[in-house]
């Protein structure tokens, strides 16, 4: 019974030091408790060893550069990802209007605001005939339209990076 | 500043939280494979830069994480197992059939002698069983915290507790 209690002493009291007096008699008459009680004593002893470690100055370094270019590589995936889908939606959106607007050119509607964006700008009007003339093909379509999105990609980029702190977190 | 804030800063980009959780827990992922390799600073050192690499690499996904340092306890641990392995080979680890019992009485040895002894001995009893007693005794961990560290339960931690110890003063005394 002694030795089951005692156990369960050592256990409940891993830092004890003092062994308490009701064990004091048991352990000069038991071999096995007071060898245990020894070991776990020496443990506890050990446990109070305050040494601390810390990594080279070296290793530290690089282990801030690796977590800087972990950081940096998440940020610009991310960054990349997001704008890729932001601007394939702006480019759809863009792609819209320019094929509404070259189907309505069937109907003379095209010919018919022309003046008065000629009246707003003389530069934009022979600039808005240059895009219908390049939409009316169909390679002109394709070319076009990746032309448009990987305006509107590097120019979604552009805003993003323009305020980092607004930049998705990596996570 | 409690672990998930930091982490949280971490991973929002502020620089400064993770050199933060570096210096909170270097030295405790250091010690641990100190204590067990018996003793072995440089491999401590070399390890626990292991350690950390993994933490960086893992970060977003331990947001789910109780605790930064159970996790580095878990992952040291196991990196330390993984190199035991591979530098060791075929050696066999003692287990409470293989340990053979020392030939000093516990009279001859002085205090100082038996805490090396200790020391030492801890590289030698199973893996499993050091880390049990290391988190116990040397940072007082509970019960819980080390099932957490051993992904074990509470039941299986005492065993280890219980075994390692009877290797121990097998070893020792
Ligand atoms: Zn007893």
């Amino acid at each position: 019974m002694k030795c089951e209690d005692f156990d369960k002493f050592l256990f409940e009291n891993p830092k004890a030091k003092i062994c308490p007096q009701e064990f004091v008699e048991h352990l000069k008459e038991c071999e096995n408790c007071a060898s245990l009680w020894k070991i776990q004593e020496t443990l506890a002893d050990i446990g109070e060893d305050k040494i601390t470690f810390s990594l080279s100055p070296a290793q530290r370094a690089n282990l801030i550069l690796r977590a800087k270019k972990e950081f940096f590589l998440k940020t610009a995936s991310s960054l990349i990802e997001d704008s890729f889908v932001v601007s394939l939606l702006l480019s759809l959106f863009i792609l819209g209007i320019i094929a509404s607007a070259t189907n309505l050119s069937k109907f003379q509607l095209f010919e018919k605001v022309m003046p008065y964006i000629k009246l707003f700008s003389s530069q934009v009007a022979p600039f808005l005939k240059d895009i219908q003339a390049v939409f009316s093909s169909q390679a002109g379509s394709i070319l076009g339209a990746m032309a448009v999105f990987f305006i509107v990609f590097a120019f979604t980029l552009f805003v993003k990076t323009l305020n980092p702190k607004r930049l998705r977190p990596y996570f | 500043m409690e672990d998930k804030e930091l982490l949280k800063d971490y991973l929002n980009g502020n620089e400064k939280a993770f050199e933060m959780i570096l210096d909170k827990h270097q030295s405790n992922v250091i010690k641990l494979i100190y204590r067990l390799s018996g003793g072995n600073k440089e491999l401590a050192m070399d390890l626990s830069q292991e350690t950390f690499l993994r933490f960086i690499k893992a970060a977003r996904d331990l947001k789910g994480e109780s605790s930064i340092g159970t996790w580095l306890y878990r992952v040291a641990y196991n990196i330390f197992i993984d190199y035991v392995r591979k530098n060791e080979g075929e050696k066999v680890e003692l287990d409470e059939n293989t340990v053979k019992i020392s030939s000093k009485s516990e009279k001859t040895l002085e205090q100082g002698e038996i805490k090396e002894k200790i020391k030492e001995s801890l590289s030698k009893i199973p893996k499993e069983q050091a880390l049990a007693i290391y988190l116990f005794y040397f940072e007082e961990a509970p019960l819980k915290k080390i099932a957490k560290v051993l992904n074990s339960s509470e039941g299986k931690v005492k065993t280890l507790l219980f075994r390692g110890r009877e290797n121990l003063r097998k070893l020792v005394l």
